[in-house]
């Protein structure tokens, strides 16, 4: 039924916010880890520092952290301004402190000896990393996505500065419900829901996969001993 | 063999060791913070001594001076860990198959033969009894081929019944793999029982270095153990069991022993544990008495002090018993002496699977 409602061009937005989130979270993805594990191994008293700037994303109001990443873009090239990967830029910007905080506080909770007995054993750094380290922080992993992911597709200030309100270009589920409720004065209803519905789809999918670890943990440590 | 010579600060805790290992199996004892694990660390290449260097037999694997330091993967030391340490995630299999080193040792079936661990093989680690996991994490560690085997504590936190066990399949191993160990330890039970030479540290220094069996017993007799209830812990074969009576007759040098328990088939061996203050002493040979084992020993060894007598009697193993020095003065007990052992049946326990 709500699907009737829904005009080509919310289409095209929710096709652009998908695309846009999903590419942000898979270039967050990378760094967080990197810089999560370290985060959560190092001793270094620059983690401090390192942290705090991770941080400031999340307390800055979005349209401060469009305005920076514009000026920066600026100094480098002309072409990616107000091109969906602008888009992608702002919204890997503001997910990425989430994505590596969750996943720090997964990463505290796996003793580090694991580490060095399978370094004892003559495991590289990649293979413990592989084998132990990504399994066991597995619910953290995916919780730190799933955020990432909430907070790239709800992205709209930095968005709107870095990437403009383009329709069909730029023009994303929450740019697009800004320029139906306030320029064109339509029924933003539609797309509202079908945000909502899709966040839920992904906070479920989110659930059920870190559930589903936790009960293959519970299925282990109830079987007969 | 393996030659040690270290310095390792941090505030305000110091270790310095001076130390050449020759022994097969080589006890290190001491009491917490005496710098154990440190010194195990340092061996493994978990931590980096600020000086000195280790080496073992022609292999350099630190020296401060050259700059060597080979890395704790490539040093192929099997390492077991207080609390064994499983990869909780993996199955038993997947954690004993974990290392890849392509050096010859150990063979799968051997390991899973001697530590009886093809029933768990399937199971998840996660799921495993507390001695259960330290059998595995000692398997996975023979697996990695090791040069050298550390053994950090394996028996903490197991119960009386388990740490047993426990020992036993560590014994079982140690005898079955020609593998040099370092076991750290802090029971002087343990130590007699399993190693040929013993490491005393206190706070970073190595204070003693020699036989387990002579320099522990005279460690208790002058209370520097801080856990003073002394066992003899020992392996004897089995002759035959009697059901009725519940108890298990075994050979003791040309002596028999009676253990209470019901036990194995005869044949097998066992390891069994009394400890050295349940063991009386006499002059003569006593008439009827309850006590099951009456065994004639002669006395190898006396360590008196403050009190108390530590007494090694070898009746075809060495026991400690330990009396009162007024007892010991009393009976005129001498190295030398010809003695009659007496203790009940069910004082001694059997440490079986």
């Amino acid at each position: 039924m709500l699907i009737a409602f829904l005009t080509p061009s919310d289409w095209t937005a929710i096709g652009l916010s998908l695309k846009v989130s999903v590419c942000a979270v898979a270039l967050a993805t990378v760094p967080s880890m990197l810089l999560a594990t370290w985060l959560a191994r190092s001793r270094s008293r620059f983690t401090v520092f390192v942290e705090t700037v991770i941080v400031v994303p999340l307390v800055l109001p979005p349209v401060i952290v469009g305005i920076g990443l514009l000026s920066l873009l600026a100094q480098f090239t002309d072409s990616l301004a107000f091109t969906w990967w602008a888009a992608v830029l702002a919204s890997t910007i503001v997910s990425v402190p989430l994505f590596v905080r969750t996943l720090r506080a997964g990463l505290e909770t796996i003793d580090p000896r694991l580490a060095l007995v399978a370094k004892t054993l003559g495991a590289s750094p990649i293979r413990i990393w592989l084998t132990i380290t990504l399994p066991q922080c597995w619910p953290a992993l995916v919780g730190g996505i799933t955020l990432a992911w909430a907070r790239a597709i709800g992205e709209f200030g930095a968005t709107l500065i870095v990437a403009g309100n383009i329709p069909g270009k730029t023009q994303t589920i929450p740019l697009a419900m800004y320029t139906h409720w306030q320029v064109e004065g339509r029924n933003v209803w539609p797309l509202a829901v079908a945000s909502v519905a899709i966040a839920l789809g992904a906070v479920f999918i989110s659930e059920w996969s870190i559930r589903h670890s936790h009960q293959r943990r519970a299925h282990a440590s109830n079987s007969p001993a | 063999m393996l030659q040690i010579r270290l310095h390792k600060k941090f505030d305000p805790f110091e270790l310095n060791a001076d130390l050449c290992l020759n022994g097969k199996v080589t006890g290190l004892f001491g009491p917490s913070g005496s710098g154990k694990t440190t010194l195990l660390n340092c061996l493994a290449g978990l931590m980096e001594p600020d000086d000195g260097n280790i080496r073992l037999d022609e292999t350099e694997l630190f020296d401060k001076m050259k700059r060597i330091n080979i890395g704790c993967r490539h040093r192929h030391f099997g390492y077991v860990f207080q609390d064994g340490l499983l990869f909780e995630h993996l199955t038993v299999e997947q954690n004993l198959t974990y290392s890849r080193h392509a050096r010859p040792g150990p063979k799968l079936a051997q390991v899973v033969d001697v530590l009886e661990l093809g029933r768990l093989f399937n199971r998840k680690a996660l799921n495993l009894s507390g001695g259960e996991k330290r059998r595995v994490a000692i398997g996975r560690a023979l697996l990695s081929a090791p040069r050298l085997l550390l053994l950090d504590e394996p028996l903490t936190g197991l119960d009386r019944r388990l740490s047993g066990k426990t020992l036993g399949y560590i014994r079982s191993v140690l005898d079955a793999f020609d593998i040099p160990t370092v076991y750290v330890s802090h029971s002087i039970s343990d130590i007699v029982y399993l190693c040929d030479e013993v490491v005393v540290l206190n706070r970073g220094k190595v204070i003693e270095q020699g036989a387990p069996r002579e320099l522990l017993t005279a460690m208790v007799s002058a209370d520097r153990e801080p856990n003073p209830a002394l066992k003899n812990i020992f392996t004897v074969d089995v002759r035959e069991t009697h059901a009725k009576d519940g108890t298990i007759v075994c050979d003791l040098g040309d002596q028999l022993l009676s253990i209470a328990g019901s036990a194995p088939p005869a044949g097998q061996q066992i390891t069994a544990m009394v400890y050295a203050r349940d063991i009386i002493l006499a002059n003569e040979r006593p008439g009827m008495l309850s006590a099951r084992n009456i065994l004639k020993g002669r006395i190898t060894r006396m360590d008196p002090h403050d009190g108390r007598c530590v007494v090694s009697v070898d009746v075809g193993i060495v026991w400690m018993v330990e009396i009162t020095a007024s007892a010991a003065s009393e009976l005129n007990l001498k190295e030398g002496n010809e003695v009659f052992v007496i203790v009940k049946a069910s004082a001694i326990q059997s440490l079986e699977r």
